[in-house]
């Protein structure tokens, strides 16, 4: 078997298959965005609509972009802030230890998010526990369909998207080389940053990508913690699809929501330099 | 030592920060009342009474088929993909590099609805009936890009070189695979295992789109039946499904302890 | 060009289709079953014993699956992939389907319990000749409210309650309000005077300004589990449906000496919502047979008065009345008398307006 042969053996059949069931579909989306909903709700192709175009312009989005991306900025923040630390830690522990861990973070993600979520709800709620602690702080009676609950709500689900990544890169780091930079550097802070970080880098910015990325485009956790009194990006765009009928519409979100995501992992990977692959 | 101090404090917050909810959705379904403010006594009535729901168990029975096919072909196609692209560099394989983030990337509505508008117009030539098999191939469809990405992260340029090595001691590129690469990624390809699963068992929004009466998902059929709040019976399941889990993926560990000891 | 080859594929598939579902229908006799039944539904409709009992007494299986809205219901039907065998909407969705083609005619020589229906339930405007639907359940849209927790005997029966301010914080209402375009705007029209069905474009922005200004106020859109909410005392009152509040009553019976003194669902003076949901069979059904035998067991006088009596909506069954407990049947609420109903309106559709309400009920959310 040549090496050519081998190759495309292994990688053709997957390349195929996303042809025929993703590209492809997503060829569709291009045809929704120019045709018009009808009257009930149909779309119509008998021509070429702009009708999506001037709809959107005509509806104000900003708000609802502006509220996607703050909410997913600080949900990246959080795990970011509470996600690197943790995966340093375990780097630190014996084998069963850090694998027993990762193993520890991993497990509630077999169980159905939803009723974790839901577990969520109850928590937020008026009597919750974590009602009950913030309000030794401040003074809310119940934190349930407020922004701090869905932050709380997807900070939770993306934690080990945003753990995962980084533990593979500081695992492939070798020791060898924290020790060199110990002595390279007199300061520790200093060590640290100019080499531990920079080298689990790869792994940050894939953590970063995989925790924003679903977070801007959620639906499901702003419906239930959010008591669908907020626009997200999420939700209007199911609600284009399902509720108004409007095909032409959640289309044309969806692809901007797309265009917009694609276009910050190229940026991402422009300003990390290197690549995963 | 602050440091150390701070470290493992942070760590043990967010052990308890994941498991506060577990612990709670664990102790429900044994609360004997249906209402979360109030405990009114032990019992086992809802896992009684799990086993007598027809659609709940319908939809576990669902959920699991699409999430093992799914990763099954998830894994077998994105392994490969990714093998073939640390391979083979040429125009072609960056443009596919590239496009292979976008079903990583897409929101679950865009990637639900041109699926949905995918499977109408291909029934118009054959009798598609929205089911087991469109949620398979969608939940496949996206994941295949985790797998990819996943395993492909660990593809260093380390591996490079053992492979270079090997191709000198093994006459055959199989065997290179077989004993080389394969050992080098397992871990990356187990969390891809586990991965996969997750995200097809997990699946809402999508399943929501394509799947049809009969085969309705766990995720879709909960979503659906939040009238009265989680009823203690879906705790049940879900709790079941912690245990199931938890024994699957220690069995998983066991079997790649034993090939790394090897 | 490839473009209308597949329109014309696609008309002869239909065409070819609707053939044999001719056929099929000539071929069903009373009771007959042809395979499984697809269900179609609002959660917590049917009473599950009645399902069982369909289920062994006929020796098919019944899959049920849920919509949360009628829009939601339509996509669903409209996309054609689904086998769906019946589907329980409300009036002026029924229209919308009709003129849509996604609605199979009734062959009622397989539908004798018909005859059970209340005849004012019949040939209503949405289905003016009767061809597609078997009336289910009727109802009321209004407001539930927890007077217990208020500490008071009695509210005022207003829309004030949600869209008053003073009137919010003198009782210290907190509520939810359906998450349904037609519903919340409705209501808000009807606080301002208007009609819930009006295509006058000022009297639609009115009301999303009255609603922009309470968007502070409510807790969440929610139309699943405002009984829950009321429960765990995370609001006081809720907007919703009547059969909905009557189910959570039913069940507090035991915690409350009076629940009817603790709680109370009131239809406010200004006027609201009444809708009627049917049971229609869509065209891409894959068991006539079975469908039409469903609905006939369902119209059944002592299988309806149970379903009434386990969902507590008012049935449109007047055979059934017999069977169902005379408490509720008296009961102002659920069976409210015909001056009350004079003072509502159905949910029309609106054509090209709908797509305002729509629009308006988004940025109204998306407003703060």
């Amino acid at each position: 078997m040549t090496r050519n042969k081998l190759n495309n053996i292994l990688g053709l059949p997957g390349i195929i298959f996303l042809s025929i069931f993703f590209f492809t579909p997503s060829l569709f989306i291009f045809r929704y965005i120019f045709g018009s909903r009808t009257r009930t709700g149909k779309t119509s192709f008998d021509k070429i609509y702009f009708d999506s175009f001037s709809q959107l312009l005509d509806f104000n989005v900003v708000p609802i972009i502006n509220k996607s991306v703050v909410t997913a900025f600080f949900v990246t923040l959080i795990c970011f802030v509470v996600g690197y630390p943790f995966a340093y830690y375990i780097k630190k522990l014996s084998t069963t230890m850090k694998y027993f861990s990762l193993f520890l973070i991993s497990i509630p993600f077999l169980t159905n998010f939803l009723s974790r979520t839901y577990s969520w709800k109850i928590l937020v709620s008026k009597n919750g526990l974590i009602t009950k602690y913030v309000s030794m702080f401040y003074d809310v009676s119940s934190l349930l369909f407020t922004d701090f609950a869905v932050v709380l709500g997807m900070v939770y689900v993306y934690l080990p998207f945003m753990i995962l990544p980084i533990f593979t890169s500081l695992e492939n780091i070798e020791d060898s080389l924290l020790e060199s930079a110990k002595d390279l550097y007199a300061n520790p802070f200093k060590a640290f940053y100019y080499v531990t970080f920079k080298l689990s880098l790869p792994g940050v910015i894939a953590g970063v990508v995989l925790t924003f990325i679903p977070s801007l485009g959620a639906y499901i956790i702003p419906q239930i913690l959010g008591g669908s009194k907020s626009m997200y990006l999420g939700n209007f765009t199911v609600l284009q699809f399902i509720q108004a009928s409007n095909w032409p519409l959640g289309s044309l979100v969806s692809l901007i929501i797309l265009l917009f995501m694609v276009f910050a992992i190229n940026l991402l990977f422009k300003f990390e330099g290197q690549r995963n692959l | 030592m602050n440091r150390t101090v701070f470290l493992k404090l942070n760590y043990i917050f967010v052990l308890i920060f994941i498991y506060l909810p577990i612990f709670l959705m664990v102790g429900l379904s044994f609360n004997e009342s249906k209402y979360f403010n109030q405990w009114t006594g032990f019992t086992l009535q809802w896992y009684e009474q799990l086993f007598q729901n027809q659609n709940i168990l319908n939809a576990l029975y669902n959920s699991m088929i699409v999430a093992v096919v799914s990763t099954f072909l998830s894994i077998l196609f994105g392994f490969g993909i990714a093998l073939y692209l640390f391979r083979v560099k040429n125009r072609f394989t960056s443009f596919v590099e590239k496009f292979i983030y976008v079903p990583i990337v897409i929101p679950d509505v865009t990637m639900a609805a041109m699926m949905l508008v995918f499977f109408i117009f291909l029934s118009n030539y054959l009798e598609i009936k929205l089911g087991i098999a469109t949620t398979i191939i969608s939940h496949t469809a996206f994941n295949i890009s985790f797998v990819t990405v996943l395993i492909g992260s660990k593809l260093t340029r380390k591996l490079r070189v053992l492979e270079e090595v090997a191709s000198d001691l093994y006459a055959n590129h199989f065997q290179v695979i077989k004993q080389v690469t394969l050992p080098f990624v397992m871990p990356a390809l187990l969390a891809s295992v586990i991965l996969s699963f997750v995200l097809s068992f997990d699946e809402v929004v999508i399943s929501m789109f394509v799947t049809g009466p009969g085969s309705t998902t766990l995720p879709v059929y909960v979503f659906s039946m939040i009238k009265k709040g989680v009823t203690p019976a879906v705790n049940s399941v879900s709790s079941l499904m912690l245990i199931f889990s938890l024994i699957l993926v220690t069995g998983v560990l066991l079997l790649s302890r034993k090939d790394n000891l090897k | 060009m490839k473009k209308s080859l597949v329109i014309l594929l696609a008309i002869a598939m239909i065409s070819c289709s609707t053939g044999s579902t001719d056929d099929a229908v000539a071929s069903c006799t009373i009771g007959s079953v042809d395979g499984d039944l697809n269900l179609y539904n609002w959660a917590e409709y049917i009473d599950p014993e009645l399902l069982e009992e369909f289920e062994t007494t006929y020796g098919v299986s019944v899959n049920e699956d849920f919509y949360t809205s009628n829009e939601e219901a339509r996509t669903k039907l409209q996309s054609g992939v689904n086998a769906y065998d019946i589907v329980i909407p409300s009036d002026y969705m029924i229209s919308q389907l009709i003129q849509d083609d996604l609605l199979l005619t009734l062959n009622f020589e397989l539908l004798p319990n018909f005859s059970n229906i209340d005849p004012d339930y019949t040939y209503l405007n949405y289905d003016p000749e009767n061809l597609y639907t078997v009336p289910y359940f009727w109802g009321t849209t209004g407001f539930g409210v927890n007077l217990d927790a208020l500490g008071v005997e009695e509210v005022p029966n207003t829309w004030g309650l949600v869209f008053d301010q003073e009137l919010r914080e003198t009782y210290g209402i907190t509520f939810t309000l359906l998450d349904d375009s037609r519903e919340v705007l409705g209501a808000a029209l009807k606080y301002l005077g208007y009609s819930l069905n009006t295509v006058d474009e000022s009297e639609i922005e009115e009301a999303t300004q009255l609603l922009k200004e309470t968007q502070d106020a409510i807790v969440a859109y929610d139309s699943d589990q405002f009984e829950d909410l009321i429960i765990s005392g995370e609001i006081n009152a809720a907007h919703g449906w009547s059969g909905d509040f009557f189910a959570l009553f039913y069940e507090l019976e035991d915690q409350y000496e009076d629940v009817y003194s603790s709680f109370v669902y009131l239809i406010p003076e200004e006027g609201g919502v009444r809708w009627t949901d049917a049971m229609v069979i869509p065209s891409g059904s894959s068991s006539i047979c079975t469908a039409h035998t469903f609905m006939n067991f369902m119209m059944d006088a002592e299988v309806a008065a149970q379903n009434a009596e386990w969902n507590a909506y008012a049935t449109a069954n007047s055979a059934a009345k017999e069977f169902i407990d005379e408490e509720m049947l008296a009961d102002e609420s659920i069976y409210p008398s015909d001056e009350v109903v004079a003072n509502l309106e159905f949910i029309e559709d609106l054509g090209e307006v709908n797509e305002i309400y729509e629009n308006k009920f988004f940025e109204a959310k998306s407003s703060n």
